[in-house]
């Protein structure tokens, strides 16, 4: 288990990761998410130890985490780079050695990871001969090669055909299963939804979700339902508790309902006036938001006081 | 756990060593430094030559008394291979001056001899020219006094001193030929000098490139990930000095098979500036050079934003570079001036001043080994100081930082 405790890092007088506490644990994937400038990368930067931690620690299966670990993590930054003039062979011997690999160890695993990729052929072709996408998952199986214990992946779709997609979603999910943590960064929603078992939001260097996606749907969905009635469900935008509402067909709406009353009053108000009315209910259906949803709600919000995003640095 | 700093190195050595540009340089370089040197002195050489072959120059007689003159210059003038003829047309010999059959005229008169040419600046004419006239008016004054002409050649013979040159263990010394001795002595320090200026040059800007390049593509992030900026930076600057290291042994190899043959072919000497220490000092100055300017270069690169950005900063590192070329001669004429003194001893001038210093042969030895210390202690003092400006410049970028700036890293 990867554990951060504390973790502080201020740029003078900017505090770009404020005490952040998180655990991730092995056998799962753990999505961090959060708007440009939340403290992601840092966070990634310091416990890799790039970047000097100011206060706090992380922790790997209960021992400190230090400098001499960097050979159990693997790093897809997501601003690619690797070396174009060189050949892809060279390029991730180079990078296996450098995470202190054989040669023996490193060349058989090279290659079953670039025949798994469909790019065997591209092995002793320079990078600059390689399609954006090739490049993409060279760069992929250059932090996997050395088979590290923590995997950061910075948005490790973006760029691929849906087949390359699918391919590096079944090695993520071997890895997973192998008991790697692997920490996921992306800004696409829907990726996060479908792929993590965790979710971490950052904001401002501070966490301010930390669960599995059901949970965090529980916590921030509650007051969406949807309405179906045997007849005409427009007077419902007329009653006292309904905050938002928008009608989608002549007897189905969807409302929001305003803070301090829930689902109990909002059956018990709609049954009471459908009876007055003659209609009855067909169904009332809790809504369950996106994470998309949550994350623009949330965001939304802290950039409205904040005024403007600060760039990530 | 293996060294990584070794692994960074071998990287940056391969990436060098294996390019088509490093092979080209290595084995043409001295070829082409020969030919930079040789083409200039063939091409000067052909052209006095050439003068000897076709040299013709007109006399005009004004006064028969005087025909004994224009004998004698006739003569004396078929020994350097001119051909002077004596002509009683001053027109033909102006239209012929002019069209640039002769190369000019004289005119002789009773009381002077005149040379008249479209060239009045070729010296070597001149001075020729000159020296049978005069030889010949003193012969007539002598001879006036009742001297005969091989009395007086006898007693006008001027006296050239033999210079010789000795050393610690020859004390009759090897005579010497002047012209040569002194080509040497400035040539073969110049060479030295413009060498260790170029290859410093070279290779530190081939390190801030590198660096610029891995933090412009991003690989920075990747190999951050998995070795620390100090050991980023000294297997970067190894490894580049060791293809330089390669290259220049290789060279100073060359040279030494070179010597040897033509010392085996032709007899000659080795001058003392071409000394086999002489190219030891030349290793040894690149080597504290190129690990002194290596490692500003390397910070210079890490605080750069992209290649343009690294040209503007490296331009101070450059200067000083550049300024010791420009003093080269005085340093060389004058090894142990005050000025001499003070760029061989300040540290970022001091290996291509030293080096040149040494080479003269001219300076207390115990300067070398005070020199080399002194520059190693200061390499050591810059490497610090660069790896502090590494350590913050890699991570750093969107945007071009001035010195200012840079400098308040290292707090």
């Amino acid at each position: 288990m990867l554990e951060a405790k504390k973790l502080t890092k201020n740029y003078g007088d900017f505090c770009a990761v404020d005490a952040l506490d998180f655990k991730a644990e092995r056998g799962k994937i753990v999505g961090l998410i959060g708007p440009n400038g939340a403290g992601k990368s840092t966070t990634i930067r310091m416990i890799m130890n790039i970047l000097d931690v100011d206060s706090g620690e992380i922790i790997l299966d209960g021992q400190k985490f230090t400098a001499s670990d960097s050979d159990k993590i693997g790093y897809l930054p997501e601003e690619r780079g690797l070396y174009k003039k060189q050949k892809v062979i060279d390029v991730l011997y180079f990078l296996a050695e450098l995470k202190s690999c054989s040669k023996k160890d490193a060349l058989p695993k090279i290659d079953y990871w670039l025949e798994r990729f469909d790019l065997l052929e591209w092995k002793d072709k320079k990078i600059d001969a390689l399609s954006k996408g090739m490049a993409q998952k060279i760069q992929f199986v250059s932090t996997i090669v050395h088979e590290p214990q923590i995997l950061f992946l910075d948005e490790p779709f973006s760029g691929l055909d849906p087949v390359s997609s699918d391919e590096l979603l079944s090695v993520m999910n071997e890895l997973k299963n192998a008991g790697r943590i692997i920490l996921f960064s992306t800004h696409v929603m829907e990726q996060a939804e479908r792929v993590c078992d965790q979710i971490i939001m950052l904001d401002r260097g501070k966490k301010i979700l930390d669960g599995s996606v059901s949970q965090i749907k529980k916590q921030h969905g509650s007051d969406r339902f949807s309405i179906r009635l045997d007849g005409d469900a427009s007077f419902i935008e007329e009653l006292s508790i309904i905050d938002s509402f928008s009608l989608k067909e002549k007897e189905i709406c969807l409302v929001s309902l305003k803070t301090g009353t829930d689902a109990n009053d909002l059956f018990s108000v709609i049954a009471n006036e459908s009876k007055k009315q003659n209609k009855t209910i067909e169904s009332i259906t809790r809504n369950e938001p996106s994470l998309h949803d949550i994350f623009v709600k949330i965001a939304g919000k802290s950039i409205d006081e904040s005024g403007d995003v600060k760039n990530e640095k | 756990m293996k060294n990584k700093t070794l692994v960074v190195l071998k990287h940056e050595f391969n990436k060098i060593v294996k390019t088509k540009t490093f092979i080209i340089m290595t084995i043409l370089g001295p070829f082409l430094l020969a030919a930079i040197m040789i083409v200039p002195m063939y091409f000067s050489m052909k052209s006095v030559e050439g003068k000897a072959e076709s040299l013709k120059i007109g006399i005009y007689l004004a006064d028969s008394s005087q025909e004994v003159l224009a004998e004698v210059l006739v003569e004396e003038s078929t020994a350097l291979g001119w051909e002077l003829f004596i002509s009683k047309d001053r027109e033909s010999l102006y239209t012929q001056a002019i069209k640039k059959e002769i190369a000019g005229y004289l005119t002789i008169e009773a009381d002077a001899v005149k040379y008249f040419t479209l060239k009045p600046g070729d010296f070597s004419v001149n001075t020729s020219l000159q020296s049978i006239i005069s030889d010949y008016l003193i012969n007539e004054r002598l001879s006036a006094r009742g001297l005969s002409y091989e009395e007086v050649k006898t007693l006008t013979q001027a006296y050239s001193l033999p210079v010789f040159k000795i050393s610690e263990d020859n004390e009759t010394g090897v005579e010497s030929d002047e012209g040569m001795e002194f080509a040497l002595a400035i040539i073969i320090p110049m060479i030295f000098s413009l060498m260790i200026y170029m290859s410093i040059l070279l290779y530190g800007q081939m390190i801030g490139r590198s660096v610029v390049t891995e933090k412009s593509s991003k690989v920075v992030d990747v190999l951050l990930s998995s070795v620390k900026p100090n050991q980023l930076m000294m297997g970067k600057i190894f490894g580049v000095g060791l293809a330089g290291m390669l290259q220049y042994s290789i060279w100073i190899f060359m040279a030494l098979v070179a010597l040897f043959v033509t010392k085996l072919v032709f007899g000659f000497a080795i001058p003392a500036q071409i000394a086999m220490s002489n190219f030891v000092y030349l290793g040894i100055y690149f080597v504290l050079g190129y690990l002194l300017y290596g490692s500003l270069f390397a910070a210079v690169g890490s605080a750069s934003e992209d290649e343009q950005h690294l040209g503007q900063l490296s331009l101070p590192l450059i200067l000083f570079l550049v300024v010791p070329i420009t003093l080269i001669s005085a340093v060389i004429e004058n090894p142990n001036s005050t000025l001499s003194l003070v760029f061989g001893f300040f540290p970022l001038t001091a290996p291509l001043v030293m080096l040149s210093r040494i080479t003269t042969g001219e300076i207390p030895l115990w300067q070398i080994p005070v020199s080399i210390g002194s520059l190693a202690l200061c390499i050591w003092f810059f490497i610090t100081l660069s790896a502090k400006i590494f350590k913050t410049g890699i991570l750093m970028s969107g945007k071009n930082f001035k010195f200012r700036e840079i400098v308040k890293w290292l707090r």
